[in-house]
């Protein structure tokens, strides 16, 4: 049903291919980018760019205005109701099927309906871009669709948002879609995503470049750090392969991308007999096939990146970092919290009350908010804690001394504050541990923490655990 | 570069494009950097001209990465309110339609910031730049509605952070902040002056951007040319010269390949005195009009000598104000003059011009005569009150309309403002006549009559008591003789009887029995003569006791009527003190100044000679005022450039502190500048006769020694701003905004012990051997050797200053709202509360003697309240030149610093007030006039005599 433009007869062929994958996945709400590339044998990324040099669209864009070309030729027949031609087509809300459509048509379904009903003609789709677009242009409004509609698989009381107000069918905001991606992730990752959606970086330019990539990193480093905590965890329980514990070692080392590739590939493998992870059960699906497939299109990129063209690297490490992001996506059934004291008070005949003091640190503000909870059982302290439930800290995993909050440090003396951020390891050099910062991007040394010398011994015992 | 393009900023401060030419500042970028993240709210503080805007607008910014710092400036324009509103919207890129009754709400305000952080995806930074604008222009409601929005943004969940920037002298005014965001001192910084040392690197940095080649000792020179004893440099200064040397070397460079700055063009400039001064001299010379020039200059200063905004309109209503009549066009073309001689900023989006400087607009203030400031305050005042009047129908009370009685004939006013006095007016007269007629009427005849008619009608009850009594003694009396005097003429007739019996023996002999008979008779008839004479006898000194009697009732009679006499005596001695008091008020609201003395000195003399009360406000203010049409401000001087913060007298002699580093004596009336230093002065306290120490913001103490006039000792103890001291067993104790106590040796600062109170410490005092300090909010701590009490005396209010009435052992508080509380050291309870200040009571004192109790307040009113006896009703101090920041008691003086300098003496006693009025008064009341003025009766006297 599409029509390319002139284009050869092998991406014609291609293209006929590709329209029958989807049709023949036209109901399939759950059809994905991945599944269509490996349909079609491509990867991600090769898909992401032959389609968009043949159409001008993004993958997701192109799946999007088959379904609703559909929708249209079925609204015409007059084969169902709305919401029925909605789920037809691969929508999972009418309401969301009924503003898609009207973007893209400029005309609501239902005034499709009493149009054909009376006869009338039914205008061309219109073609300009989007208020979002035109504001955010390297952030496409099919993007943020497109990641939105991954993470109400995870999380999905954020379909809430595309029901905002049922009496007016325009009102959903794209602006505010982005919002609850951000604020689904956990800090560190969502503060990246929040300068990639920012205006500052609406030019496809080196400037977004840079951001790209960072973003993507940041993603890799947060899994690296929750796959070490738990295989540190696990390591302190039992012993595992040699291979690993190296693997391990060289990550406490340093974070770099060959590491965290060596810890990934060699972690996968055991993960998948369910032994290791014990907390975040998400990690096997994590590591899949398609995973180290873009890993090993990353560690290309990454290293070919300087002599590629901007538009042509920007274009290809979007579709990456929307890989990762959506990799990510079951981040958003957790909370990062940090625990920064545990009280405890004890009454004449009854059990033990810990009262936790700790910020949530999901939140896009960056005054994070205090919040007490007093509980039967109690969290480690002075950490920060990936946990189910932000009023059951008792339940976590200890991201310490690899994530690091600083906001509770209460020292007097200006010379020796360090900076309020998250902060995230990097290395280690013999002597002193080296962190970078989410907001503050100067590099900062956390030596003059309060906590620093607690830092140094969780980080001497996990280094003893893998190594012993 | 383009040599047109100069490296050095002249007098505007420096934007985030200018980062290749922002230099000596990284400490300072690096602190605010850090600042930032330590909470939504930083306040930042320091003297003007300390490059504060700089700093953020410039430093700050570059710090950040695009996509991280979105900053939106705002001003307060009109309302500050409405400018956060205005210039956020001005940010939206989707436009938000907002419902009327979401406009003038804040959940209005939020639905607009979240759209905005929506369209940017960017942490945003509302930067309230010259926020001083806000106490200098603004009024309460205006704070108070602004302080509620920040409350309420800040509560949102919004990624949203706040930078105050605030010139340091009206840092005090943000307690205001406190009571709904009591974290907003929290995080703050200080910017300091440019020392010597970093003004090297301002002039190097950018002639090494600009690739300009420096003599050898350049900088030097011209930083000890321009300063060459005072330790930090004047910013602005060092621009303007840099600015002139660079257009100067421009000029010579023109043949060659490159900039030079050398020796011989600092030589050049010739001496340096005020450079700015003479700068506005020179540009006004040049105008074609200096004089419109100059008014037009002047309507961009505000009465503090700040900078204001204006538009050409404003302007012309401005010189309208002061009896300029220039047309829009003229205006027009005088603003467009001095925005290319670089005196203004060109208009923004509001059409509002203002100056480059605040710096220029200290040198312009200089120029506004004392006349113009007080029909400008005046002008200030009365639009106000008008505009109250539209919104609340409130008119002039009599305060106001003596305030601008003085100035009214100089006032160009429009018609509606004229209307609007004359209405006041007429509503006050008619309201005091009726008033006043009524309750004096009234008061007299209830007095008069009921004192007269009780006194006669007691008199009166007596002497009829006594006349009756006497008449019924006197018909007693006439009783009794009448009865006597038959009795007499019974016995004559018995002794006629007697002889007849005699002569007739032989007839009576015949008759024996007869006589015998007759005689029987006669002797019955004898003994009732006697009986009725004893009766008579009884009957006399019965009349005669009634006449005793009635002689005592006449007496009693008598000395009723002394007493109704002297009630009525009592009854004109309160009638002549009434009618003093009316004296008084007249005489403050009448304008002719003969009159006006004549009648307060009258007033005075009733008063003394009917033993009135000699500390009436009344009487006070009407004498004051008579003083001042004679003599004009007298009493003012203004000897400091900022804030007057403290006042010390020792031996009759006064010193004070200000926020301008400087230590002044006054001897004979004359301020002598005895120190001048780079510190902000917080704190005075004598430690001997000899030695006085100082306190300051940055928390350095200093002693100096008056016989040398030298620093003796100088070392920073403190991490913060000195609030207090005072000399306790020896020791030099000072307190700190960051809640420390710190005990040190007053001779070599040896800290002796330091007490860590948690909360910051507002003021304290000494008692009999303890220390009683405001900690907080509105915590009372008390300090007995290493115990801290605490109480809470007054829940609600926020407390700001404290002193202690020995004599009697209470504590006297005052509080941000104005009030004033007395508390009880014993029975730990508030006694009293004494109302009546409508802002921030800033200092307490009471005198010596326990008599007095003084209290200084933002309202720009002192209060004198007396302590003993009498009544409660303080003696207001109104003519202060601007909020009054200090009071201290001198002899039989009080005198009060402001926050704009100067410092002001009040006579304690109204009769000193009238000392020296007679020689100038060329006049004595007329016969007509005293019939106007005085109640009939009431002898013509000399006012004078």
């Amino acid at each position: 049903m599409q029509e390319p433009g002139n284009t050869g007869s092998m991406d014609e062929v291609f293209l006929k291919q590709l329209n029958e994958v989807v049709e023949n996945n036209l109901g399939n709400e759950h059809f994905t980018v991945e599944e269509l590339a490996d349909s079609l044998a491509y990867s991600r990324s090769q898909l992401h760019r032959k389609i968009h040099k043949l159409t001008n669209q993004s993958v997701s864009q192109y799946i999007r205005n088959i379904r609703l070309q559909y929708g249209m030729s079925f609204l015409e027949d007059n084969i169902g109701t709305v919401s029925e031609i909605a789920y037809k087509v691969g929508f999972n809300s009418s309401t969301y099927f009924i503003k898609c459509f009207s973007e893209r048509y400029g005309i609501s379904p239902g005034e499709i309906r009493r149009k054909v009903d009376s006869k009338e003609k039914i205008a061309a789709p219109k073609d300009e871009k989007t208020a979002f677009e035109a504001l955010h242009p390297g952030t496409s409004e099919g993007l943020i669709r497109e990641l939105y509609e991954h993470l109400i698989l995870f999380k999905p009381e954020l379909e809430n948002y595309l029901f905002e107000d049922k009496t007016n069918e325009s009102t959903i905001d794209i602006r505010v879609l982005a919002f609850q991606i951000i604020r689904s992730y956990p800090w560190p990752i969502a503060v990246e995503l929040r300068r990639l959606f920012s205006g500052a970086m609406k030019e496809v330019n080196y400037k977004r470049l840079v951001q790209l990539k960072r973003a993507i990193q940041r993603i890799l480093d947060f899994f690296t750090y929750l796959l070490l905590s738990e295989l540190i965890e696990e390591l302190n329980r039992n012993d595992l392969k040699s291979d690993l514990k190296e693997a391990c070692k060289r990550c406490l080392e340093e974070i770099n991308l060959s590491n965290q590739c060596l810890l990934f590939k060699n972690a996968h493998s055991l993960i998948s007999n369910d032994v290791i992870i014990r907390f975040i059960k998400e990690l096997d699906i994590l590591f899949d096939e398609s995973f180290f497939r873009e890993l090993d299109e990353w560690v290309e990129i990454h290293s070919s990146l300087d002599d590629l063209l901007i538009q042509e690297s920007c274009s290809t490490l979007e579709q990456s970092l929307i890989f990762f992001i959506k990799k990510a996506a079951f981040l958003s059934r957790y909370q990062l919290i940090n625990v920064s004291s545990i009280k405890v008070n004890k009454l004449k005949y009854r059990s033990p009350l810990f009262k936790h003091q700790l910020h949530i640190l999901n939140s896009i503000d960056t005054d994070f908010k205090i919040q007490e909870e007093e509980l039967e059982q109690y969290s480690d302290s002075n950490a920060v804690l990936l946990v189910k439930k932000a009023n059951e800290p008792n339940q976590f995993l200890n991201l310490s001394p690899f994530v690091i909050d600083t906001h509770s440090e209460s020292t007097k003396d200006i010379r020796k504050r360090v900076k309020r951020d998250i902060f995230l390891f990097k290395k280690f050099d013999g002597e002193k541990l080296h962190y970078s910062g989410s907001e503050v991007l100067t590099p900062t040394d956390l030596s003059e923490m309060e906590n620093y010398p607690l830092l140094l011994d969780e980080y001497e015992d996990a280094m003893n655990i893998i190594t012993q | 570069m383009a040599l047109d393009q100069s490296p050095y900023k002249f007098l505007d401060s420096y934007s985030a494009e200018d980062q290749s030419i922002f230099f000596g500042r990284d400490r300072e970028v690096e602190e605010v950097y850090d600042k930032v993240f330590q909470g939504k709210l930083l306040l930042i503080y320091g003297a003007s001209g300390s490059g504060k805007s700089s700093i953020i607008n410039c430093g700050l910014a570059n710090k950040f990465d695009e996509s991280d710092w979105f900053p939106i400036h705002i001003r307060r324009g009109g309302n500050i309110r409405q400018s956060l509103i205005t210039q956020i919207e001005k940010e939206a890129i989707n436009k938000v339609s907002l419902t009327d009754e979401e406009k003038s709400t804040d959940k209005g305000l939020e639905k607009v910031i979240n759209s905005v952080y929506l369209d940017h995806f960017k942490p945003i930074y509302l930067i309230f730049d010259q926020f001083e604008e806000l106490f200098i222009f603004g009024f309460k409601d205006e704070w108070k509605e602004f302080i509620s929005t920040i409350r309420f943004v800040m509560d949102t969940d919004l990624d949203i952070h706040f930078i105050f920037v605030i010139r340091g002298e009206y840092l005090e005014f943000l307690s205001e902040f406190e009571e709904l965001i009591p974290e907003f001192f929290d995080n703050r910084m200080r910017v300091e002056k440019m020392t010597r040392k970093k003004a090297k690197e301002i002039i190097q940095g950018p002639a090494q951007a600009f690739n300009i080649s420096i003599d050898t000792g350049f900088e030097e020179k011209l930083i000890k040319k321009l300063s060459p004893e005072k330790s930090q440099i004047e910013l602005t200064f060092l621009q303007v010269f840099l600015d002139k040397i660079y257009k100067n070397a421009t000029l010579e460079a023109q043949n060659s390949e490159s900039v030079q700055f050398t020796n011989d063009q600092i030589e050049d400039l010739g001496q340096l005195g005020d450079v700015l001064a003479e700068f506005v001299d020179e540009q006004l010379f040049q105008m074609d009009d200096p004089k419109a020039a100059l008014m037009v200059l002047k309507s961009f200063v505000s009465l503090q000598g700040t900078k204001v905004q204006n538009t050409v309109d404003e302007v012309v209503n401005y010189c309208a104000d002061l009896g300029y009549n220039f047309t829009g066009e003229k205006v027009e073309g005088i603003i467009r003059s001095f925005v290319n001689k670089r005196i203004l900023k060109d208009h923004d989006d509001n059409h509002k011009y203002e100056l480059r400087h605040d710096s220029l607009a200290q040198k312009i203030f200089e120029k506004i005569t004392n006349q113009e400031r007080e029909l400008l305050d005046v002008k200030q005042f009365l639009n106000y009150s008008y505009n109250e009047y539209e919104k609340r129908g409130t008119l002039l009370t009599d305060d106001d309309l003596s305030y601008i009685s003085f100035y009214e004939r100089n006032l160009e006013i429009n018609q509606e403002l004229n209307e609007f006095i004359e209405k006041s007016k007429k509503h006050s007269t008619k309201r005091l006549r009726s008033r006043r007629v009524k309750t004096v009427i009234i008061s007299i005849i209830l007095l008069l009559l009921v004192t007269s008619i009780l006194g006669l009608f007691n008199a009166q009850r007596q002497r009829e008591r006594a006349e009756t009594l006497a008449t019924v003694a006197q018909e007693e009396k006439e009783r009794a003789e009448n009865q006597k005097s038959v009795a007499d003429q019974q016995r004559a007739l018995a002794i006629q009887n007697e002889a007849k019996a005699a002569n007739q023996a032989a007839i009576a002999r015949q008759q024996t029995d007869l006589a015998n008979q007759a005689k029987n008779e006669a002797e019955k008839q004898s003994l009732i003569a006697l009986e009725q004479k004893t009766i008579a006898e009884k009957e006399k000194k019965e009349a005669n006791k009634a006449r005793e009697s009635a002689e005592i009732s006449e007496k009693e009679a008598v000395s009723q009527k002394d007493r109704a006499e002297e009630q009525r005596r009592i009854a004109l001695r309160l009638r002549t003190l009434s009618l003093s008091k009316e004296l008084a008020i007249k005489s403050t609201y009448t304008a002719d100044k003969d009159l006006k003395a004549l009648l307060s000195l009258h007033a005075l003399r009733f008063i003394q000679e009917n033993q009135g009360n000699l500390h009436d406000p009344d009487l006070y203010q009407s004498l004051y005022r008579a003083r001042k049409a004679y003599f004009g401000s007298e009493n003012l001087l203004t000897p400091h450039s900022s804030v007057l913060k403290d006042i010390a007298v020792r031996a009759g002699v006064t010193y004070t502190v200000g926020n301008d580093g400087r230590l002044i004596k006054y001897e004979n009336g004359t301020p002598q500048t005895l120190l001048e230093t780079k510190y902000a002065f917080e704190a005075l306290l004598f430690l001997d006769d000899e030695r006085l120490a100082i306190g300051s913001q940055n928390g350095t103490l200093l002693i100096f020694d008056l016989s040398t006039e030298e620093i003796i000792n100088e070392q920073q103890i403190h991490s913060n701003d000195i609030t207090g001291m005072l000399l306790h067993n020896g020791s030099l104790v000072s307190s700190n905004l960051d809640g420390d106590l710190i005990y040190s040796s007053p001779k070599d600062f040896k800290i002796e012990k330091r007490i860590d109170t948690g909360e910051r410490i507002n003021d304290m005092v000494l008692g009999d051997d303890e220390i009683w300090m405001l900690t907080g909010r509105n915590t009372l701590s008390l300090v007995s050797q290493n115990e801290i009490r605490k109480y809470n005396p007054v829940s609600g209010a926020s407390l700001t200053s404290i002193d202690i009435d020995e004599e009697d052992q209470k504590i006297v508080l005052g509080s941000q709202k104005g009030d004033i509380w007395v508390w009880d050291i014993a029975n730990q309870q508030i006694e009293q509360n004494l109302s009546g200040h409508s802002s921030a009571i800033s200092d307490i004192e009471i005198s010596d003697e326990f008599q007095f109790m003084a209290s200084s307040s933002l309202d720009r009113t002192v209060r004198i309240w007396p302590l003993r006896g009498g009544s409660n009703q303080p003696i207001i101090l109104n003519d202060l030149d601007n909020w009054a920041s200090a009071v201290c008691f001198r002899e039989d003086q009080v005198l009060t610093g402001s926050y704009s300098g100067s410092l002001m003496h009040f006579e304690l006693l109204a009769v000193n007030l009238s000392e020296g009025l007679c020689e100038k008064i060329g006049r004595e009341l007329t016969a007509a006039e005293w019939e106007e003025y005085l109640a009939e009766g009431i002898k013509m006297k000399s006012a004078c005599d």
